[in-house]
Formats: C-alpha cells, sequence, structure tokens
C-alpha cells in the first residue's frame, strides 16, 4: 500500500488537488492526526472587541455614534410616552361620551355656539383696540386730531362768549 | 459581499456614519486576528483601530470586484507587521538594557479550558510570526490560499510552504504533549 504523506493530506483537506479518495485514507492514522488538528485550529476560541472599541473609533474618525442601548431607550422612552398619550385621549374621550345626554345635545351646541360667538367679540374688540392704539402711535394722524380738535375747542369757546353776550340765541338751535 | 459594497458606496457618496456596519461586521475578526499576532490586548485595540481609520480614510482606492473583507486584512496584516518590526528592534533595544524573566500569559489561554487545546493556543504564540499569520488566515478566517498570497503579497507557494511547516510543527508539539500525558 502507498505510504501517504501529512503533504498530501494537508493538501486534500485544503482542498487542493489531490489524488487521495477520503475512502482510501479515513483509516489512515496521519489523516485522523491531520484532520483533529485542522478541526481544533477550526475551534479556537475567539474573543470579540472591548466594548468601548466602536465609540472610541468613531470619535477618532469624527463619525456620529448612537450606541444601541440608547437606540432601545429612546424607542422604549418613547413607546411609553406614545402609550401614555393614547390611554389619556381615550379614557378622556369615555369620559366626554359618558356626560353626553342625547336630550341636552342642541342646549350644549347653542352653549359652545354663544361662547366662540363671545370669543371672537372679544377678539375683534382686542383688534379695535389695537387700531385706536396704532392710531394714536401715527404722528400724523395724532396731529390731525389735536388740529381738529383745537378748532373745535375755539368755536366752543367763541360760541359760550358769544352766549354770555346775549348775542346769540341757544334756543334757536 | 454585495451588503458590504452597498455600504462602501454610501459612505463613498459622503454619508460617513454608514461606515459603522462594516465596523460592527468585522471589528472581531480583525481585533482577534492581531490580538494573536501582537499578543497584547491594549496594543491589538490601537491596532484595529488604526487599521480601520486607514480602510477609511483609503476607502477611495478600494475596488469593488475584491472582497473588503480580505483588503481589510491586507491592511491589518501589514499594518500588525510593521508594528511587531518596530517592537521588535525596540525590545532588542530593551534586552541590552533590562533582563526580564516573566512569564507571558496570552488573554486568549484564560479562555481556553481544555488542556489540548491551551496547548494548541500556546504553540501557535510561539510560532513565528510568518507561519502565525498564515495558520490564523487560514484556519480561522477560512481563506484561500491564493487570497492569503494576495494580503500578504507573496507567492502562493510560499503559502503552502509555510502552513506546511507551522502544521508540522504544532502537530509534533501535540503529540509530544500526548506522548508525556500516557507517561
Amino acid at each position: 500500500m502507498k505510504k501517504i504523506s501529512y503533504k498530501d493530506i494537508e493538501n486534500f483537506l485544503d482542498g487542493e488537488k489531490s489524488s487521495l479518495k477520503k475512502e482510501e485514507i479515513k483509516e489512515d492514522k496521519r489523516f485522523k492526526e491531520t484532520l483533529e488538528l485542522f478541526t481544533m485550529l477550526k475551534n479556537l476560541p475567539g474573543k470579540p472587541a472591548p466594548r468601548n472599541f466602536e465609540r472610541n473609533l468613531y470619535r477618532r474618525l469624527g463619525i456620529f455614534y448612537f450606541p444601541v442601548y440608547k437606540k432601545v431607550l429612546s424607542f422604549a422612552g418613547l413607546s411609553v410616552f406614545a402609550a401614555t398619550v393614547y390611554l389619556s385621549a381615550r379614557g378622556l374621550l369615555y369620559f366626554i361620551i359618558g356626560k353626553i345626554n342625547l336630550a341636552r345635545i342642541p342646549h350644549q351646541l347653542s352653549l359652545i355656539y354663544s361662547r366662540i360667538m363671545q370669543l371672537i367679540s372679544l377678539i375683534k374688540a382686542g383688534n379695535h383696540l389695537k387700531n385706536i392704539y396704532l392710531a394714536f402711535t401715527n404722528p400724523l394722524l395724532l396731529l390731525t386730531l389735536a388740529f381738529v380738535s383745537s378748532i373745535l375747542m375755539l368755536i366752543l369757546i367763541g360760541l359760550s362768549r358769544e352766549v354770555k353776550k346775549k348775542a346769540v340765541l341757544l334756543s334757536r338751535f | 459581499m454585495k451588503d458590504d459594497i452597498y455600504w462602501i458606496r454610501r459612505v463613498k457618496n459622503g454619508k460617513k456614519n454608514d461606515f459603522s456596519p462594516l465596523v460592527k461586521r468585522y471589528k472581531d475578526v480583525i481585533f482577534y486576528f492581531i490580538l494573536r499576532m501582537v499578543q497584547n490586548e491594549e496594543d491589538a485595540v490601537d491596532l484595529t483601530q488604526e487599521s480601520f481609520i486607514k480602510a477609511y480614510n483609503n476607502l477611495s482606492n478600494f475596488k469593488e470586484k475584491y472582497s473588503f473583507k480580505n483588503w481589510l486584512f491586507t491592511i491589518a496584516s501589514h499594518h500588525t507587521i510593521d508594528f511587531l518590526r518596530k517592537r521588535k528592534q525596540m525590545r532588542e533595544i530593551d534586552l541590552l538594557e533590562i533582563d526580564t524573566d516573566e512569564p507571558y500569559v496570552s488573554p486568549i489561554d484564560t479562555l481556553i479550558k481544555d488542556e489540548r487545546m491551551q496547548k494548541l493556543s500556546e504553540e501557535i504564540d510561539l510560532l513565528p510570526e510568518n507561519y502565525r499569520m498564515v495558520i490564523l488566515l487560514k484556519h480561522e478566517e477560512s481563506l484561500k490560499i491564493e487570497e492569503i498570497a494576495e494580503i500578504m503579497k507573496i507567492p502562493p507557494g510560499t503559502v503552502k510552504v509555510w502552513l506546511y511547516r507551522a502544521r508540522a510543527q504544532l502537530r509534533k508539539k501535540l503529540l509530544k504533549k500526548d506522548e508525556e500525558n500516557i507517561v
């Protein structure tokens, strides 16, 4: 029987060109030894990179890093917030539905309508007040107003003097 | 492979943050390979980070027809070889000044429970650097002879010879250990 060398077996196990057949060599002592060595080499335990490896690397590279645990915490936080909002809204809706009485709906609607109208009139009054304020802050308008009012005052003073002289009879007006 | 190309294209298009999936995928294998080579965790972390930085900065030179993993291993192996050369020179200088007899305990050996596996792991650490590198690339990363030759920039014939010698050395040491156990 032809003696098989380690080199032939290794070439066979490496997937290189070989004339060997597994059935012929599987009982060979050298084959078993080599196969065991290959298996052991393949199964050597690995060691992962340290935990802060990525963070330090991204810092050196100037890349924004958002670790998994932060993603999970953010997701959990948002979920809790969303659940709170949803449950509160649902509770409020049930509360309102419980309070609604069919017979009182027209009354409630008219109440809401009157409240809205009150609000609108309040806004209108506010707007009007704003316009008055703006009119007084406009110097041209202010001068015009002062001019008109001073003339009116002069007319009034003149009229009152004439009344004292009894030259004008007010009853005629 | 296709997935790697997708992320590489995105990084090349300016999406820097998309380099992270590639780091996540390969950090452990590159770290383990370098750790096995340099046998010091701190140095291994530094060298792994520097390898990734080098890869990131030279991503524009990466050709898509090649495997990103092999390209990364090429960078890591060359960087490690440079480091080992420098360390060797430094140790030669240090040896002239200090004589230390402290035995080295590999951080990986502490993880290995099985006695034979531990012996094998120790023997791998004692192999010459070029033999250790071919063994790790062949058996840990399951690379082909041609791929190892491309990574190490040596002829495939040399890879085969180094592999054969490294395995022979390991086999011999394991057999010796078995004989000791029997006696």
